[in-house]
C-alpha cells in the first residue's frame, strides 16, 4: 500500500448566511464530518451536486478556510490551524486550479508573471526560464510569457492556470471543476494534459466535480458528497459498477449520455425526482433534519422509518467500498 | 416527410465591430417539424444561441439579421411588423433560457409573473386567470401550485425556477418552444427532471421543441433531429440515430469520440486538436479544416456544399462529393 | 474572445479620445499645468510690484487682465496664483489619496475589527460639517499655504477610502487572488501587486475629480482669508480683495472667477470622460 500524501479528519465546517433583505441568517452545515485519505500519486475524485460542500473541502485543504473543527495532514504534518506564515512553506508542496480560467488570472498581470509568482516569492533563481519550460510543457504558444489573460481563449486560459499551479512542482494539486466551464472539443485535451503531467511530475490531485462523466474518466477512487457528509466512496471502478448509496444511483442515472439508451436511466431518475419536486429551497430547510437522520432522507426512494431519527455511518461493504446506508448494513 | 412548423432558409446574422464584420451565423438552414424535437447542438461560438434568438427577432446589438427567412407556419417572422411580432412572441413561439434566476422579476410572485402572459395572450382576467396559472403549473410538475403561486422566485430552488420558467413559455400554449441550454445551470439530478418534463409536455401539448445544447449526452437522450453547429455553419444535420452511429461530418465524430462518458474508460481521450476560430479569423474554405484529420487540398479552397444520404441525413463535407 | 494584443492604458485612451468633451478637459488641464509651470516667463511683470500710479486700470494691451487696488498686474498674478491653486489641489490629493488607499485598503482587506474601526472612523469625520472643521483646524494651525494642503489633504480621504474598501471587498475573493495566496504570497504582495492594480481605475477618476474638487476648496479658503495670505497671490485672494471694487472694477473678480470656473469644470469633464472610458461593463 503506497502511503499517504494527505489526509482529512472529521473536518466540519458550518457558514452563517448574513441574511441579506429577505431571509434571517442561520447557521448552514457546508461540510459535516467529512475524512478521507489520498495515496500519493493516485487522484482521488469529490463529487456532488452544487452546494454540497466539496468545494470548501478543497479550500479547507489548502488553508483558504479555517474548519471549525477537525484537521487536515500533509505528508504526516498536520497543516490546519496552521497560520500563514507557517503555511507557506507547505504552500509550494500545494497548488489549485479553479474553475473558471477567466476569474482566476489577474487581469492586470502578464502570464510569465501570473504563472512565476509562486517561484518569485520562494526566491528561485531561474524563474523565468523555468516558466518558459512549463509554458511549453502546458502546450501554450512560446509568446504566451509576455502576453495578457484577456489574449487568450478558455481552453488556453486553463493551460496558464495549470501551467501556474504545477511550475512550482507541488506533490499535490486540487483541481476544482478545471473543465467545467469549457467547451467540450476543449475539455478532452485540458482532461489528456493533466493525466499526462500526473504522470510526468508524480501529482496527486483531489478532483473536484459534479460531472461524473469527467469524474469517471480520470480519477481512481471517488467520494460522493451530498450535503456536506460523505455518502460513499471507494474504488472509480467498483462506484460506478455497483453504487451502494440510492443517491450515487440517482446520481449515475441522471447522468445523459451517449453511450446509454435514452429511456431507461430517464425514468428512473424521474421517479426519484418526484418525491423531491415540491421540495421548496431545500438547501435552507435541512439543517435540521441532518442532524436528526440521513441527509438524503428526503429524497430517497427506498428510505425506511430508522432513515429519519438515526444518521447512518460510512461502513465498508468490501475492498474499501464505503457507503453511509442502512440498506447496506447486513 | 412531415409537414414543417419553422423552416429557417439562409440564416445569417452578423455582427458589426470595429474591425470588420463578424458573421457568428453565416448562412444556414434549420425546420422544425409538428411535434418534434430537435437539437441545435455546437460549443461557444457556434452561432446556436444567436440562431434561437433570431427566430424570436431578440438579436442583442451590434448584431444584425443580415439575410434569409424564417418561415413560421409559412409566414416570414423577419418580415412581419414589430406589433404583430410582439403577438407572436410568448403566444406562438415562446422561449425559455438558460439562467432561470436572472429571467423572473424578483419583486413579483410566480402568480404574478405567469398570470402577466395569461393576461396578454389569453385575456383571461380575474379567478380565471388565477385558475389558467395553477393549471399551468401543476402540468410542469409543481405539486403544491397554490404555494408556489404566491412564492417569489428566491424561495425557490433551481430546478423549481426552471419549471415556472417553462410554465410561462408554455401558458399560452405555444407551438414551438425554444429552449436555450435549460438545464445547464442545473444540477444533474435535477436537469434530469427537466428534460424529462419537456418531452412530457411535447406530448401533452404536441409541442415542437427547438433545443439549443452544447451536451451530447442530452442530445441522445431527448432530440429526434439534431443540427450540429460549427462557427457559424451546419456541419452536419439528420435524425439522431444516423448522426449518433451514422456519423458522416468529421466535426460530428470528433465531438462523439473526445466527449468523456460513462462508458469503458479509455486510458486517453480523443481529443479535436486546436480550438474553436475567433471571431474575425474564421478560417477560409470549409472552416473545420484546420482542425479535421481528414484535410484535403480542396477543403482550404472551397466551402462544401451539402451531401444528402438516405432520409433527412446531410453532411456538408468534402469526403462525400463536391 | 481573443482580442488584439493592446494594453488596458490604450483601450482607455482609444474611449476617452471619442469623448470630445473630455479631451477638451484633457487639454484645458494640461494647458493649465503648462501656464503655471511657465510662470515666470510669461509673466509681463512681477505679480508684487505694486504702481500706485497705475491702480485699476482696465484691462489693455499693456495689463491684459486690467490692474488691481495697488496697481498690480492681475495677469502676472493670475499666473503664479494657477502655481498656487493647482500646486495645492495636487499636493492635497496626493495627501488624501495615499491615507485613502492605505485606510480603505485595510479595511477591505482584513475587514472584522480592523474594518469597524477603519469605518466607525471615517462616518465620524463625514459627520462633522467638513468646512466648519476644516476652519477650525486652521484657526489652531494657522493660515498658509503649506497648512491648507495639509488640512484639505487630511480632511479629503474619505470617500476614497470608502471606494477603495468597496473595491477590496469585491475584488480579495477573486480566484486570482487565492491562487496568490496558495502561491504563498504575503499581505503586502497581494495588497498592492495583486488587488490594487485591479483597484487603480476608479481611484484614478477620483483623484481627477478630487483635484477640481480641492482647488475649488481652497479658492474659498482664501477668499475668506484663511487660505494663501497676501502679498502671495490665488485665485481666492484676489477674487476675495477684488470684490470690494466690484462696481467699478469688475475685472478684478470676473477673471479670476472665470479661471477657477474654467479649471475646476475642466478637471470635472475629464473626470467624468474618464469615468467612462474606464467603466468595466464597457469592458467586453
Amino acid at each position: 500500500m503506497e502511503n499517504n500524501i494527505l489526509a482529512v479528519k472529521n473536518i466540519k465546517k458550518t457558514f452563517r448566511t448574513s441574511g441579506g433583505i429577505f431571509a434571517a441568517g442561520r447557521s448552514i452545515y457546508a461540510v459535516n464530518n467529512v475524512s478521507f485519505e489520498i495515496g500519493e500519486g493516485r487522484t482521488r475524485g469529490l463529487v456532488g451536486e452544487s452546494g454540497c460542500g466539496k468545494t470548501t473541502v478543497g479550500k479547507i485543504i489548502l488553508g483558504l478556510e479555517k474548519p471549525d473543527s477537525g484537521e487536515v495532514s500533509f505528508n504526516g504534518k498536520k497543516i490546519s490551524g496552521l497560520a500563514e506564515k507557517e503555511l507557506r512553506p507547505v504552500r509550494k508542496d500545494m497548488q489549485i486550479i479553479f474553475q473558471d480560467p477567466f476569474a482566476s488570472l489577474n487581469p492586470r498581470i502578464r502570464v510569465g508573471n501570473a504563472i512565476g509568482e509562486a517561484l518569485k516569492i520562494a526566491g528561485a533563481a531561474d524563474t523565468s526560464s523555468r516558466v518558459k519550460d512549463i509554458i511549453k510543457e502546458v502546450g501554450l504558444p512560446e509568446d504566451t510569457y509576455y502576453r495578457y489573460p484577456h489574449e487568450f481563449s478558455g481552453g488556453q486560459r486553463q493551460r496558464i492556470c495549470i501551467a501556474r499551479a504545477i511550475v512550482s512542482r507541488p506533490k499535490f494539486v486540487v483541481c476544482d471543476e478545471p473543465v467545467s466551464s469549457l467547451d467540450v472539443s476543449v475539455q478532452s485535451q485540458i482532461i489528456n494534459l493533466l493525466k499526462d503531467l500526473k504522470d510526468e511530475f508524480r501529482l496527486t490531485y483531489l478532483f473536484i466535480s459534479h460531472d461524473l462523466r469527467v469524474v469517471k474518466n480520470i480519477c481512481d477512487s471517488i467520494s460522493v458528497m451530498y450535503y456536506g457528509n460523505i455518502v460513499e466512496e471507494g474504488e472509480s471502478e467498483d462506484i460506478f459498477a455497483e453504487p451502494r448509496h440510492p443517491y450515487t444511483r440517482l446520481l449515475i442515472s441522471s447522468v445523459p449520455s451517449i453511450a446509454t439508451p435514452a429511456a431507461g436511466a430517464r425514468n428512473r431518475a424521474a421517479e426519484a425526482g418526484k418525491k423531491e419536486k415540491s421540495a421548496p429551497g431545500r438547501a435552507l430547510h435541512r439543517n435540521s433534519e441532518i442532524e436528526k437522520g440521513c441527509a438524503f432522507y428526503s429524497r430517497c426512494l427506498l428510505r425506511q422509518n430508522r432513515c429519519a431519527g438515526n444518521i447512518p455511518e460510512l461502513r465498508d461493504t468490501g475492498r474499501g467500498h464505503k457507503a453511509a446506508c442502512f440498506l447496506q448494513e447486513k | 416527410m412531415r409537414e414543417k412548423l419553422l423552416n429557417i432558409n439562409e440564416l445569417a446574422v452578423h455582427f458589426k465591430l470595429e474591425e470588420g464584420i463578424f458573421k457568428a451565423v453565416d448562412g444556414i438552414n434549420i425546420s422544425v417539424g409538428k411535434k418534434e424535437t430537435v437539437c441545435l447542438v455546437g460549443e461557444s461560438g457556434s452561432g446556436k444561441t444567436l440562431t434561437a434568438l433570431a427566430v424570436m427577432r431578440l438579436i442583442p446589438k451590434p448584431g444584425f439579421i443580415a439575410g434569409g427567412e424564417v418561415l413560421f407556419l409559412g409566414q416570414d417572422l423577419l418580415k412581419v411588423q414589430e406589433e404583430q411580432m410582439r403577438e407572436i412572441r410568448g403566444a406562438r413561439v415562446s422561449m425559455v433560457f438558460q439562467e432561470p434566476f436572472t429571467c423572473l422579476n424578483p419583486v413579483y410572485t410566480v402568480g404574478d409573473q405567469i398570470g402577466e402572459s395569461v393576461d396578454l395572450h389569453i385575456g383571461l382576467k380575474g379567478l380565471q386567470k388565477k385558475t389558467r396559472v395553477l393549471e399551468v403549473l401543476q402540468l410542469v410538475g409543481i405539486s403544491d401550485a397554490t404555494r408556489v403561486y404566491g412564492a417569489y422566485p428566491h424561495e425557490l430552488s433551481g430546478g423549481m425556477r426552471q419549471r415556472v420558467m417553462i410554465a410561462m413559455g408554455i401558458v399560452s400554449e405555444p407551438d414551438l418552444l425554444i429552449a436555450d441550454e435549460p438545464t445547464t445551470a442545473l444540477d444533474v439530478t435535477i436537469q434530469a427532471q427537466i428534460l424529462e418534463l419537456l418531452a412530457a409536455l411535447k406530448e401533452k401539448l404536441s409541442l415542437s421543441i427547438l433545443l439549443v445544447t452544447h451536451d451530447l449526452g442530452i442530445v441522445n437522450e431527448t432530440g429526434d433531429r439534431v443540427y450540429v453547429m460549427y462557427s457559424g455553419r451546419i456541419m452536419e444535420s439528420g435524425p439522431k440515430k444516423d448522426i449518433f452511429s451514422g456519423t458522416k461530418h468529421p466535426y460530428t465524430e470528433g465531438l462523439l469520440k473526445s466527449v468523456p462518458d460513462l462508458g469503458p474508460v479509455k486510458n486517453r481521450l480523443y481529443t479535436i486538436p486546436g480550438s474553436i476560430p475567433e471571431p474575425l479569423k474564421v478560417p477560409g474554405g470549409c472552416r473545420f479544416h484546420p482542425r479535421c484529420p481528414y484535410v484535403m487540398d480542396i477543403c482550404r479552397e472551397k466551402e462544401p456544399a451539402e451531401t444528402k444520404f438516405n432520409g433527412e441525413h446531410s453532411a456538408w463535407c468534402f469526403r462525400y462529393g463536391k | 474572445m481573443r482580442k488584439k494584443n493592446f494594453s488596458i492604458g490604450s483601450v482607455v485612451w482609444g474611449r476617452l479620445k471619442k469623448n470630445k468633451l473630455a479631451l477638451l478637459g484633457a487639454w484645458i488641464v494640461l494647458l493649465l499645468s503648462l501656464l503655471a509651470l511657465a510662470a515666470p516667463l510669461l509673466a509681463p511683470c512681477s505679480p508684487f510690484e505694486q504702481d500706485i500710479g497705475n491702480r485699476l486700470l482696465s484691462p489693455s494691451s499693456r495689463h491684459y487682465c486690467g490692474t488691481d487696488e495697488l496697481g498690480r498686474d492681475i495677469f502676472s498674478r493670475m499666473l503664479y496664483g494657477a502655481r498656487v491653486s493647482l500646486s495645492v489641489g495636487f499636493i492635497a490629493v496626493f495627501i488624501s489619496t495615499i491615507i485613502g488607499i492605505l485606510l480603505g485598503a485595510l479595511a477591505g482587506y482584513f475587514g472584522g475589527g480592523v474594518d469597524n474601526l477603519i469605518m466607525r472612523f471615517v462616518d465620524i469625520m463625514l459627520s462633522i460639517p467638513t468646512l466648519f472643521f476644516i476652519l477650525m483646524l486652521i484657526v489652531f494651525l494657522g493660515p498658509s499655504i503649506f497648512n491648507v494642503m495639509l488640512i484639505i489633504g487630511l480632511t479629503g480621504w474619505t470617500d476614497l477610502a470608502r471606494l477603495v474598501r468597496a473595491e477590496f471587498l469585491s475584488l480579495k475573493n477573486r480566484e486570482y487572488v487565492l491562487s496568490a495566496r496558495v502561491a504563498g504570497a504575503s499581505n503586502n504582495r497581494i495588497i498592492f501587486h495583486h488587488i490594487l492594480r485591479n483597484a487603480l481605475s476608479p481611484v484614478f477618476v477620483s483623484v481627477i475629480f478630487g483635484v477640481g474638487g480641492a482647488i475649488l476648496l481652497e479658492s474659498g479658503l482664501s477668499f475668506l482669508g484663511l487660505g494663501v495670505q497676501p502679498p502671495d497671490a490665488s485665485w481666492g485672494n484676489i477674487l476675495s480683495s477684488g470684490k470690494d471694487y466690484i462696481e467699478k472694477a469688475w475685472w478684478l473678480t470676473v477673471f479670476p472667477g472665470l479661471a477657477i470656473f474654467v479649471t475646476v469644470m475642466s478637471y470635472n469633464l475629464l473626470g467624468e470622460g474618464l469615468r467612462d472610458a474606464v467603466d468595466p461593463r464597457l469592458v467586453e
